[in-house]
């Protein structure tokens, strides 16, 4: 092979190479089917912002009674 | 502009907040306030040690992988009360207040309170949530 063409074959990846390359970003996102569903699942109460320590007590404490 | 901190709970972990003196109820309110404001970049915010509770477990260790694959922490809350630790580097408690922090490794701005336990059991062993605790 001429010098030419081994440089043209070293700048243009082969299909396989940008398979790879392409590859090589992806990030895989691992997705645990059986917590996702135990979360969707399960009451959870989110506490709302900007209440005080001793209003926050109140909160919980009205949920656990179910008054929430 | 400075994330919302959030903190969310169960209505288990509600039912059992309601079982403690109402001086430990504001412990884990004012530790929920402390979060809203400052989350937990900074550890130095919070009297009580806060710790990821696969630390110091090999990975060996079964509760290795629950604690890790559940993103379980832990917070020293001070009931009944903070002693410094032997390292004199914290302030730790008898009683834990275990939570789960989705995204700790990018600071998640979200804490989820799971249970509220002694450090230890009859046993000896570190006490964790049950699993049917946990999301």
């Amino acid at each position: 092979m001429s010098k030419f063409f081994h440089r043209l074959r070293r700048a243009v990846p082969a299909d396989g190479e940008l398979a790879a390359e392409q590859a090589a970003k992806q990030v895989p996102v691992m997705i645990d089917v059986a917590r996702m569903q135990r979360s969707l699942q399960s009451p959870s109460f989110v506490m709302p912002s900007g209440l005080t320590p001793e209003e926050k007590r109140q909160f919980i404490l009205a949920v656990a009674a179910g008054h929430r | 502009m400075s994330a919302a901190y959030t903190t969310s709970f169960s209505l288990d972990f509600a039912q059992n907040f309601a079982r403690f003196p109402v001086a430990d109820q504001l412990k884990i309110t004012t530790f929920q306030t402390q979060f809203e404001g400052f989350g937990l970049a900074d550890f130095s915010n919070y009297p009580g040690k806060i710790s990821m509770s696969w630390g110091g477990l090999s990975q060996a260790d079964p509760n290795y992988a629950y604690t890790y694959g559940n993103d379980l922490w832990h917070y020293h809350i001070g009931i009944p009360k903070l002693v410094p630790s032997v390292s004199g580097k914290y302030f730790t408690s008898d009683w834990l207040l275990h939570f789960q922090w989705q995204n700790w490794r990018a600071n998640g701005p979200h804490i989820r309170l799971v249970d509220l336990l002694p450090h230890n059991s009859s046993n000896g062993q570190f006490n964790l949530p049950l699993p049917g605790a946990l999301i």
